[in-house]
């Protein structure tokens, strides 16, 4: 008998496994990424050649590299990735850069808090910080587990349980199970609508109505809780009424029933009121799901969205004509596979093309160029973690950089400005951020002459002036200075012997750090 | 690294950034001082409007607490605020406020913003949406200041981060992140790395450097770590008498840092107190906040009006909700958004009346106000249309505020 136990529990991890074995092992040299990332180059050589535009030509592969590494762990690529990076045949090396980060924990991990916001917020009332972040390490298994972002989504959408158990239903306590807010949540989230403003004002682009958005949140009308958890009951959904967790009750005669506002076909006529919502939500003949994800995946890798507006307001037109499509169309085909659809993005002409040149917005516009868009604040606290460490920081690493990183994060976020759940929609650097960069206390850790920060490691290493120009170029900006440069900071170091060679190499990091190429991706 | 006094700082590394002021004159004009302003007196957690601006002394809900004549004769407040009292006949008093939020943050959002938070969008607070509107020409520090703000409740919403507020601690201990952290000669030195290093990136990308605003935000920062105006920040520079009137407390010297701030041109000054969640013990919590609260909100209103400041200056004074007429086992008081108090003053604002009334019990006020005539009236009391529209991102036009001001509280 028990033997017969082992041997099913074996089966079934085997089972469980396998998706992930298939995912890692498709890298990006799986002919699906490869098809799928020449149609979006079709498709924008196209617009380019209807615009009359030159695209610019292929950017330095490890500049590219360190746009992957920004956007999909939030921090600049360490000197021994680049090492890895360099020691590689030249036409393999961005492919299995690419493998690596997708692979690695801190790629789930920084994505699962980017996503997180967009589905739970950012909320940091007490009781909800033990609830985001056992619904942040969720997504990140999820994630790293490369489930179906569909599957994903059912989970969070239609499930029950309690908190500490299944993770996901805290995208429904998150909104304290309110109908209102979580429908606004699931459009914005999961469909890329405001269905929620269409009460308040005529959109130009759409006619939704006040009656298409309470027929939504009436799936969501039943949610309550016991000593199980989240639970659903035959409860009627009556807008202003009863809210779950506030115990007030303001009656109004009228209950209203269920009803989606599109693509009726796709919605099942069993199961829970919940259960049918997701599955009309994530059903392949719902146009708006893959849409939603593609153009947030998108806004990710180029920091700049597909449709001219906030990144889950779809009804605002296309930057490049029916380029959602197409990359959505792929993204069903092959399974809801976010990794998959990073890789066809990170594929793409348009995201390995340089940002040098005399470049317009229009071109950026049309993806004719890599856009340079500002960091995000813990793109840049990651990136200052990362510089003043050889080694990958990562979650594996010892556990005091773990703390270090979380709490200069979180503080240096709110003095540089927190973005927020929002995409940074053409930003410019404000004066609080240079005096933050300039002067602050997170900067000034990172390079002060010491034993764990780039600084004191450049000083104690055992290499010529220009060398360590060079290593610092790389920590800080991932490339190797022009010859300007590099004269210029070698006869800085130059006059310095040992004891102040330390300041002078500080001083160095201070000009690298401040430097527009340091905040911004480009 | 020793830290180099503003004056020399200014004179050294001058040469150092000049690449990094480009175009710009070299020593931007200093902001005039006219204009609409507003100071913002936040008291963070829900003031109890009994122990304040409303007390009721006699009815089971009023507690313990005394009322005192003010200079306006049928009206009293809170024996906590004699000094402020005094001052009433230049302070219009609305005691009907009616909010639909009775959480903390979105409550302050809202009272703020003068919009309720929705998650569709962020909304800038007064103070950004003053500063868009009303922008001072070459500034050399921010015109939007909070003090001793614990949360980040004041933001530039949708408006940007541009008109986000500078956020600043006691006035006592130094600005943060304002002062190099080396000496004139190595601080020439990064300045001197820096552009040889914008310079190339630069060349290489023109256009995107130059809508980057890095190195213009640079310059400006480097201005300001350098202009004559921080010296408002240094309260310390006070006389005495002065410091002792607004009294030896954070929030006093906050309250003064605000006056010497609107003195330079600041257009938005906010200045928080926090403590007021009297759950617990409301009588003793509220004596000691109205302690600190009333010379400071005193002083400020006098001092605004000697110096003329006073018809430019709307002054706001309140929290995001009130309490509950019930005392609760701990002597405490909830949660109350549906009546409660809020003091405003200066601009066009008339002075020394009050406007609405609370019950005896838990009834509705009556002539209720809501958030968005409460914030309608500070734009129209700054001598503004609140029905001015700005697009927001989104494409939705938004008013400055999205109500009718008070017409009997103006003058």
């Amino acid at each position: 008998m028990a033997r017969l136990v082992v041997a099913i529990m074996v089966v079934l991890t085997a089972a469980l496994v396998v998706p992930n074995e298939a995912s890692s092992q498709r890298g990006a040299h799986d002919p699906t990424v490869a098809r799928a990332a020449a149609a979006i180059d079709h498709h924008l050589e196209a617009a380019w050649a209807k615009a009359a535009m030159e695209p610019r030509p292929p950017a330095e592969g490890l500049l590219v590299a360190r746009r992957m590494s920004l956007a999909l762990t939030g921090a600049v690529p360490s000197l021994e990735e680049i090492r890895a990076f360099e020691s590689r045949p030249q036409g393999e090396r961005l492919e299995a850069h690419l493998d690596e980060l997708l692979a690695s924990r801190r790629f789930a991990d920084y994505l699962a808090e980017r996503l997180a916001r967009v589905f739970v917020g950012t909320q940091e009332a007490p009781f909800l910080i033990f609830r985001r972040r056992r619904f942040v390490y969720w997504l990140s298994d999820a994630l790293h587990q490369g489930r179906p972002y569909d599957d994903m989504v059912r989970d969070m959408v239609a499930g029950t349980g309690l908190w500490t158990d299944k993770p996901g239903v805290n995208f429904i306590t998150a909104q304290r199970g309110e109908a209102v807010p979580l429908t606004g949540r699931s459009t914005r989230a999961f469909l890329g609508m405001r269905l929620d403003c269409a009460q308040c004002h005529d959109h130009p682009f759409s006619h939704w109505k006040q009656t298409d958005f309470m027929g939504l949140a009436a799936f969501y009308g039943g949610i309550d809780r016991n000593a199980t958890g989240i639970i659903d009951t035959d409860e009627p959904f009556v807008p202003g009424g009863r809210m779950m967790m506030m115990g007030k009750a303001t009656p109004t005669p009228e209950s209203v029933a269920p009803e989606v506002p599109f693509a009726h076909e796709a919605l099942p006529t069993d199961g829970s009121r919940r259960e049918r919502l997701a599955a009309w939500l994530t059903s392949p003949s719902n146009p708006y799901f893959a849409r939603a994800i593609v153009n947030r995946m998108w806004t990710l890798m180029f920091g700049r969205t597909l449709n001219r507006g906030a990144v889950d307001d779809l009804e605002t037109p296309e930057r490049v004509d029916g380029l959602l499509d197409v990359i959505a169309r792929d993204f069903v085909a092959q399974g809801y596979d976010l990794r998959h659809l990073i890789r066809v993005i990170a594929t793409t002409r348009a995201f390995r093309m340089s940002t040098e040149g005399d470049v317009t917005t229009e071109a950026q516009d049309l993806f004719a160029a890599f856009p340079m868009t500002p960091l995000r604040p813990e793109q840049i606290a990651g990136s200052l973690v990362q510089l003043s460490d050889p080694h990958t920081v990562d979650a594996e690493s010892h556990f005091l950089w773990r703390l270090l990183r979380f709490g200069n994060t979180r503080d240096f976020a709110r003095r540089y400005g927190d973005a927020g759940e929002d995409e940074l929609q053409a930003r410019i650097t404000t004066i609080t951020q240079r005096l933050v960069m300039m002067n602050g206390n997170i900067v000034n850790e990172r390079i002060e002459p010491g034993l764990l920060n780039a600084a004191g490691r450049l000083a104690r290493m055992d290499m010529d002036d220009g060398r360590r120009v060079d290593a610092a170029f790389l920590m800080a900006f991932t490339r190797r200075p022009s010859e300007t440069e590099r004269d210029h900071f070698v006869a800085q170091l130059a006059p310095h012997a040992r004891k102040q060679k330390a300041a002078a190499l500080q001083d160095m990091m201070w000009s690298l750090i401040n430097a527009t190429e340091f905040s911004w991706n480009h | 690294m020793e830290p180099l006094s503003r004056r020399t700082f200014t004179s050294l590394s001058l040469g150092a950034f000049a690449y990094l002021v480009g175009g710009r004159p070299t020593r931007a004009a200093p902001p005039t001082p006219d204009g609409p302003r507003l100071v913002c007196l936040w008291l963070h957690g829900g003031p109890s409007q009994l122990e304040t601006f409303d007390p009721k002394p006699g009815l089971a809900i009023g507690g313990p607490t005394r009322a005192i004549d003010t200079s306006v004769p049928g009206i009293k407040l809170a024996e906590g605020l004699p000094q402020t009292a005094e001052q009433l006949q230049h302070l219009a008093l609305i005691r009907s406020m009616v909010s639909q939020e009775g959480d903390h943050e979105r409550g302050n959002l809202f009272v703020r913003s003068g919009y309720r938070p929705d998650v569709t969008l962020e909304y800038p607070t007064l103070g950004a949406l003053l500063t868009h509107e009303e922008p001072v020409d070459g500034a050399e520090i921010p015109s939007y200041v909070s003090i001793l703000d614990p949360t980040d409740y004041s933001k530039g919403g949708y408006l940007g981060p541009e008109v986000a507020p500078f956020r600043i601690g006691d006035p006592r201990d130094p600005v943060r992140d304002i002062q190099p952290r080396v000496s004139d000669a190595r601080q020439a030195r990064r300045l001197e790395g820096l552009n040889v290093l914008e310079e190339g990136f630069a060349g290489r990308r023109p256009y995107a450097e130059k809508r980057s605003k890095h190195r213009d935000r640079t310059a400006r920062a480097l201005e300001m770590m350098r202009s004559e105006h921080l010296a408002a920040f240094e309260v310390e520079d006070e006389p005495r008498a002065v410091r002792a009137a607004y009294g030896d407390t954070p929030f006093g010297r906050g309250c003064l840092a605000a006056r010497r701030l609107l003195e330079v041109g600041v257009r938005c000054v906010e200045v928080t107190l926090t403590g007021w969640d009297t759950h617990i013990d409301n009588f003793t919590e509220t004596s000691k906040l109205c302690e600190t609260l009333d010379p400071a909100l005193a002083s400020l209103t006098r001092e605004l009006r000697e110096r003329d400041l006073w018809q430019d200056t709307v002054l706001v004074c309140g929290g995001e909700f009130g309490r509950t007429p019930r005392i609760n086992k701990t002597e405490g008081r909830d949660h109350w958004p549906k009546g409660f108090s809020m003091l405003l003053g200066g601009g066009r604002i008339r002075g020394g009346q009050v406007l609405g009334a609370t019950g005896d019990g838990e009834e509705a006020p009556v002539d209720p106000v809501s958030v968005q005539q409460l914030c309608a009236t500070v734009f129209a009391g700054l001598g503004l249309d609140p029905t001015t529209e700005t697009i927001s991102p989104i494409g939705r036009p938004l008013k400055l505020a999205d109500g009718e001001p008070l017409k009997r509280l103006l003058v």
